[in-house]
C-alpha cells in the first residue's frame, strides 16, 4: 500500500512538474527535478511526501495578529448582556493569570458585545452584526469556539501558534510543511508570507515567524512585498536585461557542466537547478503579484481595498493567485486587533475591512474548484477577556489578553462544513466542552495535509523537535 | 497614605545619580526609605546622540503599566534647586523649622537642626560650595555623556546575592517547583569544592585537564569548521545519542594537544591548532573524487579526499569583498551596515531602531562578521544562506542551495559592485585570456582552464556588442554600487568584464569549496 501510494505522489509530481516547466531547463540532470524532496532540501526517509493520503494540498493562514475579540465576532454570549457591569465572579476566574495591564483593577465589570448576533447559514450559527460578508459564506465554515492557548502576551504566543514553542529560534508551520511535503512547483517557493496592517502602532511582527529555525533554509518563509521589488535581490541590477541574464546564465550553466565533468558532484546540478528556478522566479513572481489584471467583478468581490497593493484585502486576493500557482502554505499576517482600549469603534473599522476580503477568497476559491484541496485559517494568538479593561461605559471598553477561550475558523477540504465545535462557559472565558489546544490545532491541520505529527521530526542538538513538541491530538470530529 | 484627607508628598533630588541624593517627605516630614538597587551610570536624560527615549516629559501616578487612579492633585510646585530637609515643613503648612533652628542658640540646637542649617547655607549662600558643586555636576554630566556617547555591549556579572532559582512546574514562570543550585552534571566529572558554584565555576570547571569532554569538543568544532563535518559528525550532540568519533585516536590526540600545547606552543592556543589542521596532508588534498571512491564514502567520512562543501554566508561575501580587493582587513569596532534592500527595518518596526541607514566608505567592505544582527529583521542575504538567527546556539548550520542564494550573489549590489571593482583593476591592455585567469585566481585561487577560457571570452564578446548597441545598459550596470568607477576604461568593455567577473563570482568553485 505505501508503495503503491508513493508511486501514485511520484506519478503526480511528475505530472504537475511537466504541465508548468517553462524552457531554459538547459542541460540539467532530469532525475534530481523529478524529485522535489531532493531540489528542495536534503532528502531523507520520509521526508518530501506525506505519511498517508492528504486531504489538503495548500493552506492560506489569513493570520490576525493582535487577537480578535471573539466576544464581539464569534462568540454569542447573551448573558453578559445580562450582567453588564456586574464583576466576573471569581469562581469563573478561578485566579488565573492576568497581563500587568488589568491585573491591578480593582474591578472586573463584565462588559458585553455592543454588536448583536444573529444566525446564518444551514447551521443556523450565530455571527456578529460586524460580519455581514462571512454570515454569507458561514454553511462552509467551520468555528472552533473552544481554542486555548498557553501564553497571555502577543510575541510569545504567535511563536506559540506558528512554531509549536513560545521560545524563539523553532522552524514555523509553514517551514514544517515544506519540509515535510517539499513543493509542487518549481517556479515558486513552498512558503510565501504577505504581510498588511489594519491601523499603525499595533503589536509589530518579527521574521523569526516564518523562520526555517534549525531547518534548512530552503523551507524559510519568503516575503512577497507590494512594490517594485517583491523578493529581496529578485530583480536584476540596473543594466541587466532578461535577454542579457538569459546569456549570462546560458554560459554559467556550460562552465557548471564542465565542471561537474571534473568534479562529478551532484551538488553542481541541484545549483544549477537553483539558479533556472531563481529566473523562473524573476518572471513568475512579478507576474503573480500583479493584480492590476484582475477582472472588476473580483475586485467586486474582495472590496474596494483590494485594489490597492499591500492592503489585507489585496493580499487575500494575492493568496488565491499564489495557490493557482500551487504555493503550498501562504502566510498572511493583518495587524491590527490588539484593542485593549476604545475597542468598539476599533473593532468596527478593523472588521470592516477583514470580513469583505475573508469571504471572498472562500467564495472565490470555491468557484474556481481550489476550495476542494485548500485549507483555509483565519484567527488570531488568543483571545480578548469579558470583563473590561479601563472604564466601561455603555458605548466604550476595552479588552485585555485571554488565552483560556477562543475562536477561529477554518474553511475548505478535508473538513465538516458548517460545525461548530466547543463551547465555551456563558461568560466567555472558560472552555467547557471539547478543548482544542494550540498543539490540537496544529496535530489537526499536519493531519490534513497528510503528515503525522509525531512523524514530523528534525534531529538537532540532539533532541528529535516536532511542531507539536511533545503534545497535540488530531480532533478528528472536525474531519470531514 | 491617608484616605479622603489631604496631604503633600514632597521629594528632593540632588543629580548624583544615587540613591543617597533622593529624599522623600511627607507633609514636610523625612520618610525612610529602602534601596532596592542602586547603579545607575547612565544620565536619565539623554540616550545615543541625545535621543529622548521618554514618552512624557512628567508623569504623575504611573509606575509600569500600574495606574494609580481616583486621586486628586493640587498646588503641585517645581523648584529649581534641591530643597533642604528645614525648607519642607513649612511648604507643608507646619511649623517653620528653619527659622526655628536659626533662632535657637547654637549650644542648644539639635544635630537634625545643626545638619540641616549647615545644608541650608551651603547650598543656598556659601559660593564657594555652590561652585565645587556646580562644577562636580557638569564634570558628572561630561563623564555620563562618555558613557552614553560610547558603544555599549550588555555583559553579565553575577549577583552579589544569588536569586533563588526554582523548577518551574510545567514550564510556567508563576508555578514554583523545588528550589534548585547551580552544579554540573554528575556524570561527567565533580565540581571541585573549591570552584565558586557560577559561570567562572563553571569556566573553571570546563578547563580542568581531566574534563573528558571539552577539549574534544571544541577541536570538533574547529575541525569541522575546515572539513565541514567533524569527526564526530553530531558536533552539537556528545551525549549518546550522538554520533562516535570516526577517527577517536585524531580526535583524542587533536584535543589532548590543544590543552597541554605541544612545540613550543603553549596550552588552549587556537590559532596553532587551525595552523595544525590546515598544513596537515589530509587537509591539503585535493577534492576531486572518482566515481568508485564517491560511491564507497559519499560522504567523506574516511578523509580519503579534501573537503567539499558550500561556504558559510559570510565566507560567500567576504570572499567576493576578498577577491575584488575591496575586503576591508581593519579588525575589531562597532557593527557596520552596508547595503541592504530597501525598506528592511520599516516592514518589521519595532519601536526602536525602525528605520536602516546605511553606511557608506569602508563600512560597505567590512567582513560580514560585522555587519549588525538585528534579530527582529536579520540581512536576508545571511539567512538566505544559512547563518545562524541569534535564537538560540548553532553549533551546526545547514548548507542547503537555493534560489533564493542564486538571488543574492546575481543581482545582491554588493556583489554586482565586487564584480565591477574586480573586472576594473585588471589592465584594459591585456590579452582578455589573461584577465579571464586573473578573474579565476582572485575567486577560485586557481588557473582558468581552457575551455573556460574559452566560454568566458566568447561571453564578453556576446555581451561586449550588446553594450555597445544599447550604451545606456554599461552606464547602468557601472553605477552599482558606491566605489568609484574608473572613467579612464571604456564602459562598454568595462560593463562585458563586470559582467564575465559576475560570472566566476557564481561559478561553482566561489560558493562551494573545493
Amino acid at each position: 500500500m505505501a508503495d503503491l501510494h508513493d508511486q501514485l505522489h511520484d506519478q503526480l509530481s511528475r505530472r504537475t512538474f511537466l504541465g508548468q516547466t517553462s524552457a531554459g531547463l538547459g542541460t540539467i540532470a532530469l532525475a534530481s527535478l523529478l524529485n522535489p524532496g531532493q531540489l528542495f532540501g536534503s532528502p531523507a526517509p520520509g521526508v518530501g511526501k506525506p505519511h498517508f493520503p492528504p486531504k489538503v494540498k495548500r493552506v492560506i493562514y489569513l493570520f490576525q495578529s493582535g487577537a480578535p475579540s471573539q466576544l464581539e465576532l464569534f462568540d454569542y454570549k447573551p448573558k453578559l448582556q445580562a450582567m453588564w457591569g456586574q464583576d466576573l465572579p471569581e469562581s469563573v476566574r478561578k485566579g488565573q493569570r492576568l497581563t500587568g495591564m488589568t491585573a491591578g483593577q480593582s474591578r472586573f465589570p463584565l462588559a458585553a458585545s455592543r454588536y448583536s448576533f444573529g444566525q446564518y447559514g444551514p447551521g443556523r450559527m450565530w455571527l456578529s452584526e460586524l460580519l455581514p460578508h462571512t454570515q454569507r459564506i458561514a454553511g462552509d465554515l467551520t468555528f472552533i469556539r473552544s481554542m486555548h492557548t498557553e501564553a497571555i502576551n502577543h510575541d510569545p504566543a504567535i511563536t506559540f501558534f506558528q512554531t509549536g514553542s513560545q521560545q524563539a529560534g523553532r522552524p514555523s508551520f509553514g517551514s514544517w510543511i515544506s519540509y515535510g511535503l517539499g513543493s509542487d512547483n518549481q517556479n515558486m517557493p513552498a512558503f510565501v508570507v504577505l504581510l498588511s496592517k489594519g491601523r499603525d502602532g499595533d503589536q509589530p511582527l518579527y521574521a523569526k515567524l516564518w523562520s526555517n529555525g534549525f531547518l534548512p533554509s530552503v523551507h524559510q518563509g519568503v516575503v512577497f512585498r507590494s512594490g517594485p521589488d517583491p523578493v529581496y535581490y529578485l530583480n536584476n541590477p540596473p543594466g541587466i536585461d532578461r535577454t542579457s541574464r538569459r546569456r549570462m546564465l546560458d554560459y554559467l550553466g556550460k562552465l557548471h557542466q564542465q565542471q561537474y565533468q571534473q568534479v562529478l558532484d551532484p551538488e553542481i546540478n541541484s545549483r544549477m537547478a537553483q539558479y533556472e528556478m531563481a529566473y523562473r522566479m524573476q518572471a513568475s513572481v512579478p507576474e503573480t503579484m500583479r493584480i492590476a489584471d484582475e477582472p472588476d467583478y473580483i475586485f467586486d468581490m474582495y472590496g474596494p481595498e483590494s485594489r490597492k497593493p499591500g492592503t489585507f484585502a489585496a493580499n487575500c486576493l494575492l493568496a488565491r493567485k499564489l495557490i493557482e500557482k500551487d504555493v503550498k502554505f501562504v502566510q498572511l499576517y493583518h495587524q491590527g486587533w490588539d484593542q485593549h482600549g476604545n475597542l468598539p469603534n476599533d473593532i468596527r473599522i478593523q472588521a470592516k475591512s477583514v470580513d469583505q476580503p475573508s469571504a471572498a477568497l472562500i467564495q472565490d476559491l470555491k468557484q474556481r474548484g481550489l476550495l476542494d484541496d485548500t485549507l483555509v485559517i483565519w484567527g488570531g494568538e488568543f483571545g480578548r477577556g469579558s470583563y473590561s479593561q479601563g472604564k466601561l461605559t455603555r458605548d466604550n471598553y476595552g479588552r485585555d489578553h485571554h488565552p483560556r477561550a477562543f475562536t477561529i475558523w477554518m474553511a475548505g477540504a478535508g473538513i465538516r462544513k458548517g460545525l461548530v465545535y466547543g463551547q465555551t462557559d456563558e461568560f466567555g472565558y472558560n472552555v467547557v466542552r471539547d478543548p482544542v489546544h494550540v498543539h490540537d490545532f496544529q496535530a489537526t491541520v499536519l493531519h490534513l495535509l497528510g503528515l503525522d505529527h509525531e512523524k514530523l521530526t528534525f534531529k538537532s542538538q540532539g533532541r528529535r523537535y516536532r511542531l507539536t513538541d511533545v503534545h497535540g491530538q488530531v480532533i478528528r470530529p472536525l474531519l470531514a | 497614605m491617608p484616605v479622603k484627607r489631604w496631604f503633600q508628598v514632597a521629594f528632593t533630588y540632588d543629580g548624583s545619580g544615587k540613591a543617597a541624593g533622593v529624599s522623600l517627605y511627607l507633609d514636610g516630614r523625612s520618610l525612610p526609605t529602602r534601596v532596592l538597587a542602586d547603579h545607575l551610570i547612565h544620565s536619565m536624560l539623554w540616550g545615543k546622540g541625545k535621543t529622548h527615549w521618554a514618552q512624557y516629559p512628567f508623569m504623575i501616578a504611573r509606575m509600569h503599566d500600574d495606574y494609580f487612579k481616583d486621586f486628586a492633585v493640587d498646588e503641585l510646585r517645581i523648584y529649581s534647586r534641591a530643597l533642604t530637609p528645614l525648607e519642607l515643613p513649612r511648604l507643608a503648612g507646619q511649623a517653620d523649622a528653619l527659622t526655628a533652628a536659626l533662632r535657637t542658640p547654637a549650644t542648644r540646637r539639635t544635630s537634625v537642626q545643626r545638619s540641616g542649617l549647615y545644608q541650608y547655607y551651603v547650598t543656598t549662600l556659601d559660593t564657594a560650595y555652590r561652585a565645587a558643586r556646580t562644577q562636580a555636576l557638569q564634570l558628572r554630566g561630561e563623564r555620563l555623556m562618555l558613557y552614553n556617547e560610547s558603544d555599549q555591549v550588555m555583559v553579565m556579572h553575577e549577583r552579589k546575592t544569588p536569586r533563588p532559582t526554582y523548577i518551574l512546574n510545567r514550564g510556567a514562570y508563576d508555578a514554583h517547583g523545588p528550589r534548585v543550585d547551580p552544579a554540573t552534571p554528575a556524570q561527567l566529572i565533580a565540581l571541585p569544592d573549591n570552584l565558586p558554584r557560577n559561570r567562572l565555576g563553571l569556566a573553571q570547571w570546563l578547563l580542568l585537564p581531566n574534563h573528558p569532554l571539552f577539549s574534544r569538543v571544541a577541536v570538533n568544532r574547529i575541525w569541522q569548521q575546515y572539513f565541514g563535518q567533524g569527526l564526530a559528525k553530531t558536533s552539537d550532540d556528545f551525549g549518546n545519542q550522538g554520533s562516535l568519533p570516526t577517527h577517536p585516536e585524531l580526535l583524542d590526540y587533536l584535543a589532548v594537544r590543544f590543552r597541554q600545547g605541544a612545540d613550543g606552543v603553549g596550552p588552549w592556543n587556537v590559532k596553532a591548532l587551525h595552523r595544525l589542521i590546515v598544513l596537515s596532508a589530509t587537509y591539503r588534498q585535493g577534492s576531486r573524487v572518482s566515481a568508485g571512491a564517491r560511491e564507497a564514502d559519499p560522504d567523506n567520512q574516511w578523509l580519503t579526499r579534501g573537503p567539499s562543501y558550500r561556504l558559510p554566508a559570510e565566507q560567500v561575501r567576504d570572499n567576493a569583498l576578498a577577491a575584488s580587493g575591496l575586503l576591508v582587513r581593519q579588525i575589531g569596532g562597532p557593527s557596520v551596515l552596508p547595503y541592504q534592500p530597501a525598506g528592511i527595518w520599516e516592514a518589521l518596526a519595532t519601536r526602536n531602531a525602525v528605520k536602516y541607514v546605511q553606511q557608506h566608505g569602508d563600512s560597505l567592505y567590512r567582513r560580514s562578521l560585522y555587519t549588525i544582527w538585528k534579530r527582529s529583521s536579520p540581512a536576508p542575504m545571511m539567512l538566505n544562506f544559512d547563518a545562524a538567527e541569534r535564537h538560540t546556539c548553532i553549533v551546526r548550520r545547514q548548507k542547503t542551495s537555493t534560489p533564493l542564494q542564486a538571488l543574492v550573489t546575481l543581482n545582491d549590489p554588493q556583489f554586482v559592485e565586487a564584480a565591477r571593482v574586480l573586472a576594473q583593476r585588471h589592465s584594459p591592455t591585456s590579452p582578455p585570456a589573461q584577465i579571464i585567469d586573473s578573474f579565476f585566481r582572485a575567486v577560485v585561487s586557481r588557473p582558468a582552464r581552457p575551455a573556460e577560457i574559452d566560454l568566458m571570452q566568447r561571453l564578453y564578446a556576446d555581451e561586449l556588442a550588446d553594450f555597445r548597441r544599447h550604451p545606456r545598459r554599461a552606464a547602468d550596470l557601472l553605477a552599482v554600487g558606491e566605489y568609484p568607477v574608473d572613467r579612464t576604461r571604456d564602459p562598454h568593455q568595462l560593463a562585458a568584464w563586470t559582467l564575465v567577473a559576475s560570472t566566476v563570482l557564481n561559478f561553482d568553485e566561489a560558493i562551494i569549496k573545493r
